[in-house]
């Protein structure tokens, strides 16, 4: 995989500059029920073809964007800045499965 | 000062102490046979035995300078309250030089300010001075965060082709040009300086790699270590 | 030229000179350079391939074959096929026919034992024919089981071809990655390739274009036409045209296209794509077509248009087009006796004007008829009579569907048999840029389809008649993709289209379908040389079930030599279609993959890159003498040689570690505190300046995913700390989170930019004393306080928290006086005793103090109820926060496990991952452990059922077959109270 992914700010660079966030799931406005909320933690649509989808610019200007992407082609259809409306959900978290070593804790 | 304690100038002898900033590859500059001097608090490579030869060599194929002690001062805002602040005439992906700095826009709610160390405090106060009255912008110095490294001269593009997939194509990346990219997979920031003059900044916890990744391609392509000196010179000509 | 005692000579071949000067020639006659092979001298021309070289001194075996160890010699001599791959110095698998001489390059044969002439494997052959079909290998040694070690070790003396030299010291063997930008690229340099880059470039563009050849002019230099492939490529360089040779693409990786020449690896990123790859001259399939002596029409031509050599004494061609009979008439030119021509074609064929103007009136069959060459329509060559190089060829005429016709066969002398089966166009690479394979039924090849957006086609490989019309395919492709580019003008657009016209007026060349196989049961009848697959293996797997191209390939291995399928790709499609009786259409062919061309595992290694980062206080480790590790991406201390002293040194004296590859970031803004308090499950926007608070921080799942310390600053400035590996993913959360809210807060990481060391332990207080005229005391300095002041003179922010459990102080500061600082509380501290200390030792201490390691001790399901932190979520706060609604249905059910303490009964530490067992069932699992000298005991964390989480109660570990017993503990098994922190 090496496709191009443009940045909204810094143009076009190697995909490998970015990070993937995952696809873009609405977080619920108000307390949701344990079944909307288990939807919306776990769930995904992981469709074949084009999804709208998270990418932050890791190696570059660390920007959030969205991008449609054609998920069985790669082919990037568009990309933007988020309106910042609340509608949303955070990407891939932060990873538990490394044995860090380095914490600090205060307790 | 709330952030004093990210400014290495703020640094002062004290119970005996006479602290020295220094880069992190020292170690390797003097091994390769650097003249260390302090300057402006920073331990920097002069030259490397003759500014001649130096000059030559950044002339005929590269020369490779270690400048991490350039200080770096990171203003972050709205873009309307931003420009205010910076100079005229930076749009995306190109920075400018003005006042004896180097304004590069990260995007348009980041801008990274470069100056020599002689600098900092008039240019720090200036831009405190400045974000203290808008609303919604900051600034905070990053000076020890970003190690930076010099490539120029004619083989500096092969040399950077080497480690980056960024299109250093004069067409894609113009002089001035200003432009966060990967380089020796790490995140980096790239500035095109001059013609054939580029500055590599990264996070400086990586320095001793970098410099281990840089200076072995530059060496296969024929580039000298090249001390502050020589690259001054060739700023002075450069502005000339 | 000296006659070099290279070896005794088979008698049988006489030895062949030099012809006179040819008008392409690449030798340098008036140099002489030698190299060795096998030990041997050998003399040769500056210009001269190992392949030439070695021909002209007589050599005709140039390897054995895979599998039966038969002789192969020159084939292609054009890197195409597998049949004189050599060892060079330490390099295997170079193709002898394009490797250029050097002076003093060792060359050695490969897969043969005792010699190239005498190999005793040969036996596999002769003997082992008929019982070694597909899968022998696999169905033979697998019985009896045990037998295997014995089988391993003679199959592998007897496997593979080569050998790797010794590991050479550090760097001396280097190779690099390049990246080159290009507006186009254009692979292949022949006439197409050629003019499509000078085309495109004359318009404004970028070009760079690839050639495998040492020299551009594709088939132009075997057919002697060298002028015009100097003028051609004079043309692109003047165009200014970067032209990399000897250079071969290997593939196309979503649009990057490696290129791989010397010691280089060029990642060539294209804004658009001229494939002008050519077509690949075919193999025909018939008994013993093997032999040293066959050889492709366009190998025997290059011998002699290139080299200067005669390709033998007496020929017989077998072609399916003009291009046999060509070759006929060049070879005559050479001197070689020309014997019989047998053409597939019905009579007639070959006699249409020639569309490249050469003075003569008919065509080639005319020509050869003028000067007494019997040609032999419907005829071909379905046996070569030998036992290692070829004394005769069998011809018979065959009906149009390729069966023998009885009664007409006879013998002809000769001691080089030229074959030529059609061609195949070199389509690898716009296959693997997205192109379909589609097949012609016209000239029984399969084309690429329609191209993807952004790659052209040029030449042979776009299609038959590009193929005659090479420069003018060029031309309009190199025209089109300028024109993409947004370069050219009307009057070059019709220029384009003129030549589009001109191209469809054009006709291809008559050629006959090869027959899928001929001669057969009279000698095995090669269809893969790389892997020695025989026209009867694909028929035998097809029998075995394996009927469909891709499982034929993976079972008999056909295409997956070294050749990759240039020289077998078409002929196991036509024997697959015989033996399903299946369409050629409806076999297909295998997908295209990279490499397109053989590469050395260290060209695509390239450049080491591993990034590390490097606290900048790790020289001082190394210098005292630290096991250094990984610990994410960092290089850190993982003790100094004593673990135990070190971990004694912090509990009675001080110690001081080195914490610089904690994840900081400064928080600023009106906001900061409201935005902190909508990320953790605790309060911070509470917190007073210049104090400290714990963080767990959680995902909207309620999970935990790190942990930190928060200083405020001041009203809206707040120092936040994460781990070390969690920095870049907890920064990426908050931008992600901000992205969505907006707030008024801007976060800044500043991991890099601050060093930070913490001296803990009894006598740090006195320590510090030494180094700051900040007031130290408990009173002005209390526990959970964050203050700024001057520690050695350099300015810093000192942390006072519980790191590991003694009093400690935290200190950060500018990453450029880390090694000034260490010193200077090294220095500091030595009349107290102090000692630094590594990732090992901390571990200890943390555990003692029951402190959980984010990774280590949670996972992606544990939340801090379960983890035994109900005390930090807050639930009564009044707004929402990340996590807060998983967070209220976990706390009113039950969960599956609790992370607990615990304390070892019989002193033994189990291993890290090992079961709680609770009625013979695994129902936890312990996820730290260590012993503890300050303690006593081996002491670890465990996850346990709910109804264990109680102090005191007992627990049964199964750890490697062995039963340990433990007793759970709920508070920290070092200083419950916290009295050593706060004194």
């Amino acid at each position: 995989m090496s496709f191009l992914l443009t940045c909204p700010h810094c143009g076009t660079r190697e995909v490998t500059d970015f990070a993937y966030g995952g696809e873009v799931v609405s977080r619920p406005v108000t307390r949701p029920s344990a079944r909307a909320l288990n939807a919306y933690n776990y769930f995904r649509a992981n469709v074949a073809g084009v999804q709208r989808e998270w990418w932050y610019h890791r190696s570059g200007c660390r920007t959030w964007f969205q991008a449609e992407r054609d998920t069985r082609t790669n082919e990037v259809v568009s990309v933007h800045l988020p309106s910042g409306d609340g509608g949303g959900r955070g990407p891939h978290e932060p990873g538990a499965a490394h044995g860090d070593l380095g914490g600090a804790t205060v307790g | 000062m709330t952030l004093e304690f990210l400014s290495p100038d703020r640094a002062r002898v004290q119970m005996g102490f006479e602290p020295v900033a220094r880069s992190a590859v020292e170690r390797a500059l003097r091994e390769a046979g650097a003249r260390l001097e302090v300057r402006d608090g920073w331990s920097v490579a002069a030259d490397f035995g003759s500014i001649d030869a130096e000059l030559r060599a950044c002339k005929e194929a590269a020369g490779i300078a270690e400048c991490s002690y350039l200080s770096k001062l990171e203003l972050q805002g709205p873009g309307d309250a931003l420009a205010q602040v910076m100079p005229a005439g930076i749009e995306p992906g190109r920075s400018l030089r003005s006042g004896g700095a180097w304004w590069c826009p990260i995007h348009p709610e980041r801008l990274l300010v470069l100056c020599p160390a002689s600098a900092t405090d008039t240019m720090r106060e200036r831009l405190e001075r400045d974000v203290a009255d808008r609303a919604g912008t900051s600034l905070v110095e990053v000076t020890t965060g970003l190690a930076a490294f010099t490539v120029t001269g004619p083989a500096s593009r092969e040399i950077l082709a080497r480690l980056s997939a960024l299109d250093t194509r004069p067409a894609s990346f113009p002089e001035r040009g200003f432009a966060p990219v990967s380089v020796a997979r790490i995140p980096a920031m790239v500035l095109r300086e001059g013609g054939d003059r580029f500055l590599v900044l990264f996070g400086s916890a990586y320095a001793d790699y970098v410099w281990t990744a840089l200076t072995d391609a530059g060496r296969a392509l024929g580039a000298s270590l090249v001390g502050a000196d020589a690259l001054e010179r060739l700023a002075e000509a450069d502005d000339a | 030229m000296t006659r070099p005692r290279l070896e005794r000579l088979q008698r049988t071949e006489p030895a062949p000179a030099r012809l006179g000067p040819q008008p392409g020639e690449r030798i340098d006659r008036a140099t002489e350079l030698t190299f060795t092979f096998d030990g041997k001298l050998v003399r040769a021309h500056p210009g001269d391939t190992i392949a030439s070289a070695l021909f002209a001194a007589g050599r005709r075996t140039f390897s054995r074959s895979f599998k039966y160890h038969r002789p192969r010699g020159l084939l292609c001599c054009a890197g195409q096929c597998p049949n004189c791959l050599v060892q060079v110095g330490d390099a295997a698998g170079v193709r002898a026919c394009t490797e250029p001489v050097r002076e003093g390059m060792e060359v050695h044969h490969l897969n043969a034992t005792p010699s190239l002439d005498l190999d005793v494997m040969r036996a596999t052959d002769l003997a082992g024919g008929p019982f070694t079909p597909p899968g022998f290998y696999y169905k033979t040694f697998i019985r009896p089981r045990k037998a295997w070690p014995l089988y391993e070790k003679v199959l592998r003396s007897v496997a593979g071809l080569g050998r790797i030299g010794a590991p050479k010291p550090h760097r001396e063997s280097r190779t690099d990655y390049r990246r080159r930008h290009a507006d186009v690229l254009v692979v292949g340099g022949g006439p197409a390739g050629l003019v499509s880059a000078a085309r495109a470039a004359e318009l404004g563009a970028d070009v760079v274009l690839v050639d495998e050849g040492v020299e551009p002019g594709g088939h132009l230099l075997a057919e002697g036409r060298h002028e015009l492939a100097c003028a051609l490529a004079q043309r692109a360089r003047d165009a200014g045209v970067d032209l990399l040779a000897p250079a071969a693409a290997l593939g196309n990786f979503d649009g990057i296209v490696p290129v791989w020449a010397g010691d280089t690896l060029h990642q060539i990123r294209a804004r658009r794509q001229v494939a002008a790859t050519g077509a690949i001259e075919q193999p025909l399939i018939f008994a013993g077509n093997d032999l040293p002596g066959v050889m492709l029409s366009g190998g025997a031509r290059r011998l002699a248009a290139l080299y200067a050599l005669r390709p033998g004494e007496v020929a017989v061609v077998a072609t399916c087009d003009d291009r046999g009979l060509e070759a006929a008439l060049a070879l005559r030119e050479a001197g070689v006796r020309v014997a019989a021509v047998a053409d597939l074609r019905p009579a007639g064929a070959g006699t249409a004007a020639l569309s490249r103007g050469d003075g003569s009136s008919g065509g080639h069959a005319d020509a050869l008829r003028a000067v007494g060459v019997e040609l032999l329509h419907e005829t071909t060559v379905v046996k070569a009579e030998g036992r290692s190089s070829v004394r005769a060829a069998v011809l018979a005429s065959v009906d149009p569907s390729g069966r023998e016709r009885p009664g007409t066969r006879r013998l002809v002398e000769c001691d080089l048999l030229v074959v030529s089966g059609g061609e195949v166009p070199a389509g690898s690479l716009l296959l693997q840029a997205g192109a379909r394979a589609v097949y012609d039924p016209d000239t029984g090849r399969f084309n690429a389809g329609e191209l993807p957006e952004g790659v052209h086609a040029a030449g042979a490989v776009a299609g038959a008649r590009d193929g005659v019309e090479p420069e003018l395919s060029g031309s309009a492709a190199g025209a089109d993709a300028a024109h993409a580019l947004g370069l050219g003008d009307e009057r070059s657009r019709g220029q384009a289209n003129e030549e589009r016209a001109r191209l469809a007026r054009s006709t291809a060349p008559e050629a006959a379908p090869a027959p899928a196989v001929v001669g057969e049961g009279e000698g095995k009848c090669f269809v893969c040389l790389c892997e020695d697959v025989t026209a009867k293996d694909i028929a035998y797997s097809v029998g075995e079930g394996f009927d469909s191209i891709e499982l034929a390939k993976r079972y008999t291995t056909v295409t997956m030599g070294p050749c990759q399928g240039r020289m077998c790709q078409l002929a196991s499609i036509r024997l697959m279609a015989r033996s399903t009786g299946l369409s050629l259409d409806q076999v297909g062919t295998t997908t295209a993959r990279p490499p397109w061309s053989s590469v050395p595992m260290g060209v695509l290694a390239g450049r080491p890159f591993e990034p590390a980062k490097r606290s900048s206080i790790h020289a001082r480790h190394r210098a005292l003498g630290a096991t250094v590790m990984w610990a994410g991406d960092w290089r850190r201390a993982y003790d100094y040689g004593d673990p135990e002293g070190e971990v004694l040194a912090v509990h009675e004296r001080a110690g001081l570690i080195d914490v610089s590859t904690l994840g900081k970031m400064i928080l600023q803004g009106p906001e900061a505190g409201a935005f902190l308090d909508r990320l953790y499950p605790n309060r911070h926007a509470n917190l007073k300046v210049g104090r400290i608070r714990y963080g767990v921080l959680g995902s909207d799942s309620g999970r935990i995913m790190d942990d930190g310390t928060i200083c405020r600053l001041a009203q809206d400035a707040f120092y936040v700390t994460t781990t070390s590996s969690g920095a870049e993913a907890v920064e990426g959360w908050f931008q992600w989170w901000q992205t969505e809210w907006r707030m008024d807060v801007r976060i800044t990481d500043v991991t890099p930019a601050l060093a930070a060391v913490n001296l803990a332990g009894p006598r740090a207080r006195e320590i510090m004393a030494a180094l700051t005229d900040l007031d130290c005391s408990n009173e002005a300095f209390a526990y959970l306080d964050g203050k700024r002041a001057h520690v050695a003179g350099v300015p810093a922010l000192l942390l006072r928290i519980g790191f590991v459990g003694e009093l400690g102080y935290e200190i950060h500061f500018p990453a450029a006086f880390g090694e000034h600082v260490w010193d200077a509380v090294m220095e500091a501290g030595a009349p107290d005793g102090l000692r630094p200390f590594g990732l090992e030792p901390q571990r200890v201490l943390r555990l003692q103090k029951m402190h959980i390691l984010v990774g280590q001790d949670t996972d992606s399901e544990s939340n801090p109820f379960d983890a035994a932190m109900p005390w930090i979520v807050k639930l009564d706060k009044e707004d929402d926060f990340i996590g807060r609604w998983a967070l209220e249905q976990a706390q009113g059910r039950e969960p599956v496990g609790k992370l607990v303490g615990f304390t070892m009964n019989d002193g033994a530490s189990p291993n890290e991952g090992a079961a709680i067992v609770v009625d013979e069932g695994p129902a936890g699992r312990v996820t730290s452990s260590r012993f503890s000298r300050k303690l006593g005991r081996a002491i670890g964390m465990a996850w346990v059922p709910p109804s264990l989480a109680r102090d005191g109660a007992a627990i049964e570990i199964a750890d490697e077959g062995r039963r340990l017993r433990a007793e759970v503990t709920t508070t920290p098994f070092y200083d419950p109270d916290q009295e050593r922190l706060r004194s």
